[in-house]
């Protein structure tokens, strides 16, 4: 009997092959991920109520007919609305300030969170799809507060 | 721990940030990839140190938020991924795959962060729309690694050699 071959244990040997198959397999799948299911703004006019709330609870409210496709398109065109932050190319404009009320995470743990019908909406402002009729708010949060005032 | 690897491991620490700093207005193209892998080629386990005084100097200056959480994993798959290859010896191609599927998969494991956070659906919508920044991520990440692994490593070579 052949005891070596009983003795020999399974280790999994990385090659340049498995590892090109593997990034292929990963690479098709990201592509197939993002072709399904990345965001689709829709063409056409559009009626949108935009709201911005400030730390001292303070409303302001909006109502725009756009054809923007993008809340920041969209919110851009509202006269006496001010959106100002840092812009990178990943996630478009991070918002500092609005109106002039500034919102400074490194300094005081306050952020502005978007909603989307009351709800966090999935993506910053510069790449969330506005759809007809919804209503898109802008609310000074502390971090670990609930977003709803 | 002797002092020649205390001060070594700080240096390399420094070297990974000011690469990282200087490079960041790049999206997504970065170099530190590359040196995870060659501190675990070339100096195995000290690699963790290295890591992570990178990844809490990166917190100091950038602050302590959500994304620096993701830090404390993501770059620890891949220093964990390097220091099982290198028991296999693999050469550059080898070496760059695993940096280019590191790059695809960085944004997926960044958004198990942003699970805590927002729940599943605001990761998922995060994962996605990064998805074009992690093909990028994974192409630089192997053409880098597949040119600059080998004159790097021969520099590590020399570099250890001569610091004994």
């Amino acid at each position: 009997m052949n005891t070596s071959r009983h003795n020999r244990r399974f280790t999994l040997r990385p090659t340049p092959l498995m590892g090109a198959i593997i990034a292929a397999i990963v690479l098709a799948l990201l592509l197939i991920a993002y072709n399904l299911f990345r965001p689709v703004p829709m063409v056409g006019s559009k009626s949108i109520a935009v709201e911005v709330i400030y730390e001292d609870g303070t409303i302001q409210q909006y109502s725009l007919t756009t054809e923007a496709q993008y809340l920041q398109e969209a919110v851009e065109q509202i006269p006496g609305l001010t959106l100002n932050g840092t812009t990178s190319e990943e996630y478009g404009l991070m918002i500092d300030e609005i109106n002039g009320h500034r919102a400074d995470y490194q300094k005081d743990g306050a952020y502005w969170a978007i909603l989307c019908d009351g709800e966090p909406c999935n993506y910053g402002v510069s790449m969330q799809p506005i759809k007809n009729g919804e209503s898109y708010s802008f609310v000074y949060t502390k971090a670990g507060e609930d977003f709803s005032s | 721990m002797k002092t020649t690897d205390l001060v070594r491991d700080s240096l390399l620490a420094a070297l990974l940030l000011a690469l990282q700093v200087g490079l960041a207005w790049l999206p997504n193209i970065e170099l530190v990839t590359l040196l995870l892998i060659l501190y675990a080629v070339w100096f195995g386990s000290h690699g963790w140190i290295i890591l992570y005084v990178f990844v809490l100097l990166e917190g100091l200056i950038y602050g302590f938020g959500l994304w620096w959480l993701s830090y404390l994993y993501v770059w620890a798959v891949l220093m964990a991924a390097a220091l099982f290859m290198r028991r296999f010896r693999p050469g550059p191609l080898s070496w760059a795959l695993l940096g280019g599927i590191f790059g695809l998969l960085f944004g997926g494991l960044c958004s198990l962060s942003y699970l805590a956070a927002g729940g599943p659906s605001a990761a998922f919508a995060w994962w996605i729309s990064g998805i074009p920044f992690d093909i990028i991520h994974g192409i630089s990440n192997f053409i880098l690694i597949l040119v600059l692994f080998t004159p790097l490593s021969r520099l590590f070579s020399f570099l250890k050699r001569h610091g004994q």
